[in-house]
């Protein structure tokens, strides 16, 4: 699939990454997963992985934290 | 025939269409629970909460989303403010104007030997009347922004410094305010601002909101389950997930959405001139007439307009205008405190509040209502 996806923690900080990539036109949908996760149900925002790297500047310079990269 | 519905302070009524239609298209259409499932509508609904959370940020010029914590109505939102940040053994300060939803906490905290609290007056130097009453141990100013009762307006801009150096708790009860005066959230010094979603912003009964500033440690307050971290046995320890557990009502959350929006697009400023040109011209029709006390404060803009007739009491005042299809509220207005300050228990006074919707000719049919009841044998 080509795609990365960024935990974030929560429903709420999921949203706010989308916008602020959304913002910067990085095209990213919320997914919500458990999978080898040690805190149970979580959200994520997903972006194609030629976006990485401009995604995670973005959300670091938005102050957004993200726990866990994982890739789709 | 349409009522003359004068009775806005208490819930506004109509809402905007927007706030209806999309109040419908949120049933219909997408209100899965949000932030719980990974589906189509639970993931709609939760961007829904969030953009709402966003508006309400826009509005009150917050820089911050995660800190609007999203609750059932102002009542639950100044219980859970009063309750996750109270110290225990503190005094707290409240103002002569206060509401239920704040005294009713601080009382009931007070009963159980938690807190002691004092009441400061409206009156005078509003600085000087808190410096009057702090004690070493005072720990909190919990206040009204504007009156339900008087449309008494407090400095919370000056109270905000003062709490900040003096290293108090300071909870805004927006409740009369939220939707009717711009509100710089950005630059006011701060812990808890809280506001319900069915008055002055326009959404339908079920919202509300409290806005958490503070960076003081918290104590929980309803816990369950929150969508995050749940397989630990603590809620989780960031906002908003950490006081939002259950279910939110995103119904009530999304029809606040386009009430937000509403007021944007027509603009905080017209409204509020709008009320208070209403206000003057009812207060100055009433103020008159013979034997009518006008007991609220003139040209507020919270559209407020509080009333009595000598000898006459208010609740068969306002059974008689509800009979000519006016509707307004009498009573004590769960505000004790603000009735005691202004001399009207123990049957309060009619109160009239005026909302968006509202025009002269809904006054002019209230002042006939008033002259034909003069006029009856």
């Amino acid at each position: 699939m080509n795609e990365m996806t960024i935990i974030v923690g929560s429903m709420t900080y999921a949203s706010k990454a989308k916008k602020a990539l959304s913002d910067v036109g990085i095209r990213a949908r919320i997914v919500k997963t458990d999978t080898n996760y040690s805190r149970g149900c979580i959200y994520g925002v997903t972006f194609s992985n030629e976006q990485f790297l401009s995604a995670v500047a973005e959300l670091r310079k938005q102050g957004i934290q993200y726990e866990l990269i994982k890739d789709r | 025939m349409n009522p003359i519905y004068l009775d806005n302070a208490a819930t506004t009524f109509p809402k905007p269409a927007l706030v209806k239609a999309e109040l419908m298209r949120c049933v219909h259409e997408y209100c899965g629970n949000p932030g719980r499932s990974g589906h189509r509508l639970s993931l709609e609904a939760a961007e829904q909460i969030f953009t709402c959370r966003g508006e309400i940020c826009s509005l009150f010029h917050y820089p911050s989303p995660e800190h609007v914590i999203f609750c059932h109505n102002a009542t639950h939102a100044l219980n859970l403010s009063i309750q996750c940040m109270v110290v225990h053994g503190s005094h707290i300060l409240l103002s002569d104007l206060e509401h239920n939803s704040v005294f009713r906490p601080i009382h009931t905290l007070a009963q159980r030997g938690l807190v002691s609290y004092d009441i400061f007056p409206h009156r005078g130097d509003i600085i000087q009347n808190l410096k009057a009453n702090l004690r070493p141990e005072t720990d909190m100013v919990v206040c009204t922004h504007t009156s339900n009762v008087s449309g008494f307006t407090f400095p919370i801009e000056e109270m905000g410094e003062f709490c900040k150096e003096r290293g108090l708790c300071f909870i805004i009860d927006g409740a009369q305010s939220a939707g009717h005066l711009d509100i710089d959230l950005g630059r006011l010094s701060f812990d808890a601002f809280c506001a319900p979603g069915h008055k002055g912003l326009l959404g339908v009964q079920g919202s509300g909101f409290v806005i958490l500033k503070t960076r003081r440690p918290l104590r929980d307050f309803i816990v369950g389950g929150s969508g995050s971290d749940s397989l630990s046995a603590a809620m989780p320890t960031f906002l908003p997930d950490r006081f939002e557990a259950g279910t939110l009502a995103t119904p009530a959350i999304v029809s606040l959405l386009e009430g937000v929006r509403y007021l944007q697009k027509e603009g905080l400023a017209t409204i509020g001139a709008q009320h208070r040109s209403l206000v003057r011209r009812l207060s100055d029709a009433l103020a008159g007439e013979r034997g009518i006390e006008v007991l609220s404060v003139p040209d507020n803009p919270a559209g407020i307009v509080s009333f009595n007739i000598e000898g006459v009491h208010p609740a068969e005042l306002a059974e008689y205008l509800d009979q000519k299809n006016i509707c307004v509220r009498a009573g004590i207005h769960c505000s004790p405190l603000a009735h005691r300050s202004l001399g009207t228990l123990p049957h309060g006074c009619v109160r009239v509040s005026f909302g968006p919707f509202n025009r002269a000719e809904d006054i002019d049919c209230l002042l006939e209502a008033l002259s034909a009841r003069e006029r009856s044998p």
